[in-house]
């Protein structure tokens, strides 16, 4: 899709969201939602999530959602996505347009409620949000704890929601596969990739304390990559299991959120071990604007060869902060400056000195330096 | 002075005191004449505003119909019932369509339309300003 056509979309977006009723101008059963994200990013120095020091404003997600209601308890959704990483060499993984969603939803009587086809994963607080720049407080979430995978499912989701003494239980398990687009630092740059997920079973629980504006959240998957039982067993890849925990404080007059996630995995001559979180913390200045700061802080575990003992890499420390503009619900102008350390950039960085002598300890290189800064527009409706 | 004071502080009273049940009568919630609800916690009304019940106390399947997001009548409501501004009821909205949980109620430009809807529909609850007429529906008790 061509920039122009983004701006086209866009501009026909933001009159929607700013025109009373339009969104509502259509057929009961038929629903058309939309969203546009669009940023303008700039590092000072090292290539940092498709940003580059000369700047680039190929930073956009545009959501296009349409849903029609077969009856009472049954409805059809779609959304679909286009969207660019700036200058990020993960554009080679990502289609130009294509439908995140398409499923198909049943309610029961008895509160159960089932999704089938590629649908919406809830893991966390912004996992099915992660496109709508109007819901998020900066122009992405954490990329260390969100990362371009379990963006959606293609399986099934089984939900119901209990009430039991001042609690509010929001339930979900599920089942399926998804994508895990990925980076890898090598010599001669760094390689993306698309790497299928199978065999996924998990679930994702909500608690809605009694504690006004407070939830408490848990998720854990456990997944394969395939090709995997068409492989020899010596190089069979191991089963993968990830969790992540969330809480959530919201209120009028700002939030407190905070998740941490870890990866854990292991196969023959392989292990994976990464945990990452992040604290988020806003205050609602005036209804209209809102500061914001955040936190994200990545480890990865990396197994050397043998006799050299496992070392921890911080692969990201990133401090931003952050003012969004928003004069009515569905716009929102952003701002926001972010100081980023660790190892994790568009370019490879040296990570880890191998020990030439005993005692054979492997050591850290001297981390990458990045600050960057996104002014980004958002659209909803 | 102090003649002065009470005036002013009988004048605030009673300024305050009007303005209550004038805020508390902006608006009028009906139900299809069918309906056998006469009265409804506000609670659960907003709950059936924000799609998290389906049904009303009795069992029988609710459909809420909105106003526009403009109409003084939804703001009224908004603050009043589902104890949120129109804005913040607009966020949470956009939280449950782009999570693909639910999408907004109906909206209606108008309190006949508004009518007109409750009117043909079984299951419909909606709001009206206080001076429109409801003539077909039933006007239930929210508190």
């Amino acid at each position: 899709m061509q920039f122009r056509n983004v701006v086209v979309i866009a501009t026909a977006a933001f009159g929607l969201a700013i025109t009373p009723g339009t969104a509502r101008a259509q057929d009961e059963r038929l629903t058309i939602h939309g969203s546009v994200n669009i940023g303008y990013g700039k590092t000072d120095g090292l290539p940092y999530f498709g940003m580059t020091k000369d700047g680039t404003s190929e930073m956009r997600a545009v959501a296009l959602q349409f849903g029609y209601k077969l009856g009472d308890k049954d409805r059809l959704v779609t959304q679909f996505l286009h969207r660019k990483f700036g200058r990020s060499p993960l554009n080679a993984v990502e289609p130009d347009f294509f439908p995140v969603w398409a499923f198909y939803e049943h309610k029961f009587d008895n509160g159960f409620g089932v999704k089938l086809g590629r649908t919406p994963l809830p893991r966390g607080i912004y996992n099915e949000v992660r496109f709508i720049g109007t819901l998020l407080p900066f122009y992405r979430t954490g990329s260390v704890v969100y990362g371009e995978t379990l963006e959606n499912l293609d399986g099934a989701v089984v939900s119901k929601t209990f009430e039991a003494g001042g609690f509010k239980i929001e339930s979900h398990v599920f089942g399926g596969g998804f994508d895990l687009k990925y980076q890898v630092p090598s010599a001669s740059g760094n390689a993306v990739g698309n790497s299928r997920q199978e065999s996924t079973v998990g679930a994702q629980a909500w608690v809605t304390t009694p504690i006004p504006g407070v939830k408490l959240g848990g998720f854990v998957a456990n997944f394969a990559s395939v090709p995997r039982l068409t492989v020899p067993k010596a190089q069979r890849p191991g089963r993968t299991t990830t969790a992540m925990y969330s809480v959530d404080a919201t209120y009028d007059r700002g939030f407190v959120r905070g998740e941490w996630t870890t990866f854990d995995g292991k196969g023959p001559g392989s292990r994976t071990n990464f945990d990452a979180w992040y604290a988020q913390g806003g205050v609602n200045v005036t209804e209209k604007i809102l500061f914001a700061v955040e936190y994200d802080f990545g480890n990865n575990r990396a197994t050397l060869p043998s006799p050299i003992p496992a070392i921890d890499i911080p692969i990201t420390k990133d401090f931003g902060a952050g003012i969004t503009f928003k004069p009515t619900p569905g716009v929102a102008f952003k701002f926001e400056g972010h100081r980023n350390e660790g190892y994790q950039f568009d370019v490879p960085v040296p990570t880890v000195i191998a020990p030439t002598q005993p005692p054979l300890v492997a050591r850290l290189a001297p981390a990458g330096k990045a600050f960057y800064g996104i002014a980004s527009v958002a659209v909803a409706f | 002075m102090r003649k002065i004071l009470s005036v002013v502080l009988v004048a605030v009273i009673a300024a305050t005191a009007s303005a209550v049940p004038a805020f508390a009568q902006d608006f009028k919630v009906i139900v299809n004449s069918a309906n056998s609800t006469s009265d409804l916690p506000a609670a659960v009304a907003a709950k059936i505003f924000l799609k998290e019940t389906t049904k009303f106390p009795n069992g029988s399947a609710a459909t809420p119909v909105d106003q526009g997001k403009a109409s003084p009548v939804r703001a009224a409501f908004s603050k009043s019932v589902i104890g949120r501004p129109v804005s913040a009821v607009e966020s949470y909205w956009q939280q449950q369509i782009f999570s693909g949980k639910e999408v907004p109620p109906a909206a209606k430009s108008s309190d006949d339309d508004v009518v007109a809807f409750v009117k043909g529909n079984p299951g419909a609850i909606g709001y009206v300003s206080a001076g429109a007429s409801t003539a077909g529906v039933k006007v239930i008790d929210v508190k």
